[in-house]
């Protein structure tokens, strides 16, 4: 085992964390750093955050907020794994370690699930993200209804300007942006 | 560069060279049946999803989906702008399509008290 491999403990520590990423926000996504926060927005209007890996220049750093906010966590953690603790809620390795990333596996999930649920909203039917889903929808009734008023300008345009090189490029516009939302594309950056 | 959800509609081409009035009513129509089917389809763990994709140069981008229908939203939003202001130019008159004078419009129903 050579004294120090962080490409393969960065990899396999970004492993355990992959498991969730599915259900958790990926912010950073690069060869040293792998940075995950939950949907839960709190006041400050951030993300709630959940847990990174960083390569550094000393140590490849585990970080798990979970650990930091639950003292019931911290009390499973083996002194084993205690030893890598820096803070309250960062581990750093500099080669992998099958037994205590095995440990760490467990204390993601467990965190996983301390993850606070989304506060019921007036409503009491309505999660965050069901917000979020809700405002997509009402969003798209309000571009359906943009596309019906802007078809109708278009065709309140008299005859004889329909050749102009604006109109033309108006048409085109809106031509543009139903072949966007037809295929689920848009040009970065046009 | 474009990027594709690859849930909506295959072989669209994205810059329609020749756009003619009397085609976008169907084209609407089309695009908004497709888009209204996979809103009412949209739960968290489609949100959540981190979409990859390769641009024209070959570079790859990672975002999630919900980035991406924030963007779509945005960039309908800049086209639309666009089209006010060319029509505007020569002349006519603009669609009125601002949120707050629209459908369903929450402002409306504040002014008349019946929103909290």
């Amino acid at each position: 085992m050579p004294k120090n491999d962080f490409q393969e403990t960065f990899k396999q520590l970004k492993a355990i964390f992959k498991l969730y990423a599915p259900k958790l926000h990926v912010v950073h996504d690069t060869d040293t750093n792998y940075y995950l926060d939950t949907h839960r927005v709190m006041k400050n209007k951030h993300r709630l955050f959940f847990g990174a890996v960083r390569t550094g220049k000393a140590y490849v750093s585990f970080h798990l907020m979970p650990v930091y906010a639950s003292a019931e966590l911290q009390k499973t953690i083996s002194p084993e794994l205690k030893k890598r603790m820096q803070g309250k809620s960062c581990f750093n390795f500099k080669t992998p370690d099958e037994k205590l990333f095995k440990e760490l596996g467990k204390l993601t999930k467990a965190g996983f699930e301390k993850i606070p649920r989304p506060r019921i909203s007036a409503e009491n039917t309505l999660t965050m993200n069901d917000s979020l889903i809700a405002r997509y929808r009402r969003w798209f009734d309000y571009e359906k209804d943009s596309h019906r008023k802007t078809l109708d300008s278009l065709q309140a345009v008299s005859a004889e300007l329909h050749e102009s090189e604006e109109f033309r490029k108006a048409v085109y516009l809106v031509g543009h942006i139903v072949a966007a939302r037809a295929c689920g594309c848009f040009a970065r950056g046009h | 560069m474009a990027v594709s959800l690859g849930v909506i509609k295959e072989n669209v081409e994205l810059f329609p060279g020749e756009t003619r009035l009397d085609e976008l009513p169907a084209q609407i129509e089309e695009m908004e049946t497709l888009w209204s089917q996979y809103l009412s389809q949209l739960d968290d763990a489609e949100l959540a999803r981190v979409f990859e994709y390769q641009s024209y140069e070959g570079q790859r981008f990672r975002n999630t989906i919900e980035d991406i229908l924030t963007q779509l939203f945005g960039h309908s939003w800049y086209h639309r702008g666009q089209i006010a202001q060319l029509v505007r130019s020569i002349g006519a008159e603009p669609a009125l399509t601002d949120f707050v004078s629209g459908q369903g419009s929450r402002w409306r129903s504040w002014s008349k008290g019946s929103v909290r």
